[in-house]
């Protein structure tokens, strides 16, 4: 061990209050003071897997919004108690479901019954009436500048099909059946993102999207190939070059085992993916794109393990997808003691790894 | 190729516009509506469900299939005399309470109607107490139970066992599936079978009814 951990509680080590958007509360995390590179420059060699000198922690590293934070669109309350229901900027209707922790669409709901009157029928979100440029700067003053400013812009082109239309059933058929209209709806969707993303960018200078969309089922993606380059994925390119020549590192997130698609999320330019651990082989990802690919892998331990479980679980996750960058993580412990060694342990044992790989 | 490969042909390929030509044209020429229902649909949707299963096609063209059958048996339906004729037994299938979640539940359901079954679908968020009041219903076989959610596993155990305090257990089986569902989780909550998908819940699902 190179780096001498600071003990729990060490006077010369400041906390800062992390709250999440998804949740009532929050945590003290521990500042990680020896930065010998800025955090910016770090993440980028992440997230573009050149060899870091850490692993990018997402709860010591990044300014972190949701799009409705930042532009005052409706949007649930995700620490409700009990169920209720709201239309979003799009005037589609939901149900925020807390036994679920998320909102779904009201069932027996559909704000678009035939996907060929989409011009007729659907208006745009009017971004200008937003108050982007109130939301920003007020979001901007909880910021800490030195850290990476992460914005989740959330539904991304087949989502925001499967709300119109009421769920995934209605909008996969439309896929199949009305490519002509699916694609213009979506060619229209894109135009109207880059315009978000411009709006957010006015005022935030934005290092990290987070772009939402679930194209996979527990066993496999929910498209062929071919209908996804028909439809989908030109759009998607469009809005991920956007975000590239504004400088931004794309992030997509999406559900589902979403293997046969990786090669078309290189050449699409995302930078890392947030995908679900259950559904796919992470570590033959790691194996096969490690070079072209970053991976998101959220340090989860089983909450019932002690303190020396939950370290050396942290030094496997970096060992075992950290080899020459091309890993973003996050780690909270709700016992303090736990959350202040593991985010050492993440950012020494990081440090120490990369030394040793560069040597 | 005769009318019913044709038949099966279209309704493989999701062709839900020619499905009830083509039925027309095969009752016109004197064919058997058993046998158009059986050799060119529920057959053709039960390749439809292989090819899944292995991968060859995806959701959107398993939908189609299922819906250009439904256009087909509606144009057959006054030929086979009556619905008992052409069902098998009667499924009832939902999501638990607390899960909105709907396209497996979905996929589950014109599968399982492709294979035969009159399927009563409870929809969505569907309390425990709905599904015990649907399976009472004597002609119930098969009751499915779906969750994709971690968070709404407790649910459908819940389900589950006051299904299985049902005084009629005996008349039905039921099925769970979802994302997050395995064999072990379908052991320890008591259910009688687990299946990973709609095609294989259509099989297992026939395999207990007719053997």
């Amino acid at each position: 061990m190179k780096y001498t951990r600071p003990a729990f509680g060490d006077p010369n080590i400041k906390t800062f209050y992390k709250s999440s958007p998804f949740r009532a509360g929050g945590f003290d995390v521990p500042i990680v003071n020896d930065r010998p590179i800025p955090i910016r420059e770090n993440f980028k060699r992440a997230a573009e897997c050149r060899s870091p000198l850490w692993v990018p922690n997402s709860a010591t590293d990044f300014n972190f919004a949701m799009l409705y934070q930042v532009s005052g669109m409706p949007e649930a309350d995700w620490t409700a108690k009990e169920r209720y229901y709201y239309k979003d900027w799009w005037g589609v209707d939901w149900m925020f479901v807390p036994e679920a922790g998320g909102p779904m669409l009201k069932p027996n709901t559909q704000f678009l019954d035939d996907i060929t009157e989409w011009e007729e029928k659907v208006v745009f979100p009017d971004i200008d009436a937003y108050d982007f440029e109130g939301k920003c700067k007020e979001w901007l003053k909880t910021c800490d500048p030195d850290k990476i400013y992460h914005v989740n812009i959330g539904q991304g082109c087949t989502e925001r099909l499967v709300a119109l239309r009421g769920g995934y059933t209605d909008a996969m058929v439309d896929m199949a059946l009305e490519p002509e209209a699916v694609r213009a709806f979506l060619d229209a969707f894109a135009d109207w993102v880059i315009r978000v993303i411009d709006k957010v960018t006015k005022y935030i200078p934005v290092d990290y999207m987070t772009y939402h969309d679930d194209w996979g089922t527990e066993r496999d993606t929910f498209f062929s190939e071919a209908m996804m380059e028909d439809m989908v994925f030109e759009p998607t390119k469009r809005i991920f070059d956007h975000m590239h020549e504004k400088g931004i590192t794309v992030q997509l997130h999406s559900c589902g085992k979403i293997e046969r698609f990786l090669p078309y999320m290189i050449d699409m330019g995302v930078n890392t993916l947030q995908i679900q651990a259950r559904a796919n082989d992470f570590r033959a990802y790691k194996e096969k794109y490690g070079d072209k690919l970053a991976l998101e892998v959220m340090m989860m331990p089983d909450p019932s393990w002690g303190k020396e479980q939950v370290l050396s679980y942290i030094r496997e996750v970096v060992d075992t997808y950290g080899k020459g960058g091309g890993l973003v993580s996050s780690f909270m412990h709700g016992d303090p003691e736990i959350l202040w060694d593991g985010t050492m342990e993440l950012y020494y044992y990081s440090r120490e790894k990369y030394e040793e790989e560069r040597n | 190729m005769s009318k019913i490969e044709e038949i099966a042909s279209a309704v493989e390929r999701g062709k839900a516009k020619l499905v009830p030509g083509l039925v027309e044209e095969a009752l016109d020429e004197g064919a058997d509506p058993v046998e158009i229902l059986n050799k060119g649909m529920i057959d053709a949707m039960s390749v439809v469900g292989e090819k899944f299963k292995n991968n060859e096609i995806f959701v959107p063209e398993m939908l189609v299939a299922a819906r250009a059958m439904k256009k087909g048996v509606e144009v057959l339906k006054p030929s086979l005399g009556g619905s008992s004729d052409i069902s098998i037994g009667k499924a009832v299938i939902g999501t638990v309470q607390g899960d909105l979640h709907d396209i497996g539940k979905n996929l589950v359901c014109l599968m399982i109607e492709s294979a035969g079954f009159e399927v009563q679908d409870l929809g969505v968020d569907v309390p425990a107490e709905k599904f015990v009041e649907s399976a009472a219903d004597p002609d119930v076989k098969i009751v499915g139970v779906s969750a994709l959610l971690t968070t709404t596993m407790p649910a459908m155990k819940a389900t589950v066992e006051a299904l299985n305090q049902a005084p009629n257990r005996e008349n039905f089986k039921v099925m769970v599936g979802g994302a997050p569902i395995t064999q072990e989780f379908a052991d320890e909550i008591g259910a009688d079978a687990y299946t990973p998908d709609a095609a294989t819940a259509a099989s297992v699902a026939k395999a207990f009814v007719v053997g």
